[in-house]
């Protein structure tokens, strides 16, 4: 069962939006319509087309955490800025925690060090091992 | 290509990051002459001082004009005893005087009087105690406490 397309066009043949409408309605009748093996084929094709597409759509949230649009483009500068933008920032975030915690702990010796600098006990107090031993000496007699 | 790329973005931003922490390491003629006032019982040896030493101590000296007479004359008395000493010795002592902060102060006063009384013993004394304590074992912070516990 074939359906009959036209294919000739009104003589106002200017209106765009015409000739679309025929064109949409003239490819959709003659999809449906297609050889079971061209429907195998084109299956297959978008299959394949698919799988392939995969992996770019797993790493397309890379450059948008990053702040860059979705789609950078085509080529090695896409496919190799979005990871290395990944890898930047969590080089970035590493450096940054690992900077906090040296500045905490510097400036917790820095409060000990003015402390011992300014107490009213010497620093030997806190370094003569012989102190603590006669103190507990004295705590037992 | 792409390998060269990440590669050199990674070491740039390595390279400014090591940069960046290096920074604030003056000489000892690159301080200001109230910081070299400050810290003049260490100037012989500030140029040996790596760059978290000399940060240190510049910070140090940025709390000296807030500190009483008293505590200023105590550091400034203290300056090069305290750079003498080995980085694991003043570790130790870092680690005492934590143990001891929470101490209250009627405690910390009799420490005081007790470390008074403790250096009116003889120099052999000393030494005989010295070598009873063993290295890592009790603090004396921790001994003095224990007098006075309720």
């Amino acid at each position: 069962m074939k359906s009959t397309v036209r294919t000739t066009f009104p003589s106002a043949a200017t209106d765009e939006a015409a000739i679309g409408q025929r064109v949409h309605a003239a490819l959709e009748a003659s999809c449906t319509e297609l050889p079971p093996d061209i429907v195998f084929r084109l299956r297959q094709s978008r299959e394949r087309a698919l799988a392939a597409a995969t992996p770019r759509r797993r790493l397309a949230w890379l450059p948008r955490l990053a702040g860059l649009p979705g789609n950078l483009g085509g080529g090695w500068l896409r496919d190799g800025l979005a990871p290395t933008v990944g890898i930047l920032m969590l080089a970035l975030i590493a450096a940054l925690a690992s900077q906090q915690s040296q500045d905490e702990r510097f400036n917790e010796s820095l409060d000990i060090d003015s402390a011992l600098l300014t107490d009213d006990l010497p620093i030997d107090a806190y370094l003569d091992r012989g102190f603590g031993a006669w103190l507990d000496s004295q705590g037992r007699s | 290509m792409r390998r060269k790329f990440a590669g050199a973005l990674l070491a740039a931003t390595l390279a400014c990051a090591s940069a960046s922490a290096q920074t604030r390491a003056p000489g000892w003629h690159q301080l200001d002459q109230a910081e070299q006032a400050i810290l003049s019982p260490l100037a012989a040896d500030w140029d040996s001082f790596d760059a978290e030493r000399r940060r240190k101590w510049l910070d140090l000296a940025a709390r000296y004009p807030s500190m009483t007479v008293e505590e200023q004359s105590r550091m400034r008395a203290r300056m090069s005893y305290w750079g003498s000493l080995t980085p694991q010795e003043r570790i130790e002592a870092r680690e005492r005087y934590k143990r001891l902060q929470a101490m209250p102060a009627d405690q910390r006063e009799t420490l005081r009087r007790q470390w008074e009384a403790y250096e009116g013993l003889s120099p052999e004394e000393r030494s005989r105690l010295g070598a009873a304590q063993r290295p890592g074992s009790k603090a004396p912070g921790a001994a003095a406490a224990a007098p006075v516990r309720k």
